[in-house]
């Protein structure tokens, strides 16, 4: 049912009513305006048709729900197995402990330390879906507005996905596409300069 | 690396999973003695309770972020001068350009490996 601001904003039957009246006015209004705003009562009817059969309140309601039901579902999974892979490193750092200092140790560590470090991947990845998460939300935010505008009260919303940190907004990006970051090298550049900026 | 290898440390990462790579990490090369918070206000309360001579802390961190953390510490007369080292996956130059306005002391972008965090604590605990 369409609210009363639909109504004065969007309503194709009202601006028919609009045009007959004009025309009613002693043919006051030119028939080409008429016309064309008849053109375009038309359209929006076939437009609110449309959008009516897509039933985008099933947008909010059912599938970015369950899009993020599924992204939250692969973080907790890539949280598990790495946490099985850390257990098993720190067991192995553990064991080699009692082999003493020597080649063998280090070579061990130096294996651990680098599964320790790939296993960054598991904040990474949930860095990236928290921003898929966040893209979702703001989608689904727009497609409630197009549709409290056009009428179709929605069934469900996501929740808000909170207000964006009051600070420092513009520098939270997170991790950035791989052809878009810089690397460590880049970053001492960067420092570099700064110091010699500050001498 | 000709350091104190007892030296307390403060890590600091809303993810616990990377909490317990750079501790695992930092134990390979020697260090030992390391307090955990999984956000800056609980690492600032742990600051106000104890000396630290390292923080590493990430950056997107909610409500308050590991820049609001810096800013903090180098705000309070008491642990102005406590390197701090930031471990985040934020890339993008103007980042680095206001770490390093707001006094951090180096900077680690995600995914960095165990010589890059070695090579960084010995620059940064050597100054």
């Amino acid at each position: 049912m369409q609210s009363t601001e639909t109504q004065r904003s969007l309503c194709p039957d009202r601006l028919q009513r609009t045009i007959s009246r004009l025309e009613d006015d002693g043919g006051a209004l030119d028939k080409a305006l008429a016309d064309e705003i008849a053109a375009l009562a038309k359209e929006l009817r076939l437009s609110m048709r449309e959008l009516r059969q897509t039933d985008p309140t099933r947008i909010g309601a059912e599938f970015i729900p369950t899009a993020t039901d599924e992204l939250d579902a692969i973080v907790e999974v890539t949280a598990k197995a790495t946490g099985t892979i850390l257990d098993a490193c720190e067991d192995i750092d553990s064991a080699t402990a009692a082999l003493g200092v020597g080649p063998e140790r280090a070579a061990v560590e130096a294996a651990t330390a680098r599964i320790y470090a790939a296993c960054g991947f598991q904040d990474l990845t949930g860095q990236r879906i928290a921003k898929v998460v966040d893209t979702l939300r703001r989608i689904d935010r727009r497609v409630n507005a197009v549709c409290k505008a056009f009428g179709l009260e929605p069934e469900g919303e996501c929740a808000d996905a909170g207000d964006d940190m009051a600070r420092d907004q513009s520098l939270l990006n997170g991790p950035s596409l791989p052809d878009e970051a810089m690397t460590q090298n880049e970053v001492d550049k960067v420092l570099a300069k700064k110091d010699r900026e500050a001498d | 690396m000709g350091i104190r290898k007892n030296i307390p440390i403060l890590i600091v990462d809303d993810y616990k999973t990377m909490l317990r790579i750079i501790r695992n990490l930092l134990k390979q090369i020697g260090f030992e003695n390391i307090d955990e918070a999984t956000d800056a206000s609980a690492a600032l309360a742990l600051l106000r309770e104890r000396d630290y001579e390292l923080i590493i802390s990430d950056w997107n961190m909610e409500p308050m972020t590991g820049l609001d953390l810096l800013r903090a510490v180098r705000d309070d007369d008491r642990m102005k001068g406590t390197p701090f080292i930031m471990v985040t996956a934020e890339s993008k130059p103007e980042n680095v350009v206001e770490a390093k306005r707001a006094g951090v002391s180096n900077y680690i972008v995600k995914p960095f490996n165990a010589e890059t965090l070695k090579a960084k604590l010995a620059s940064v605990l050597a100054a």
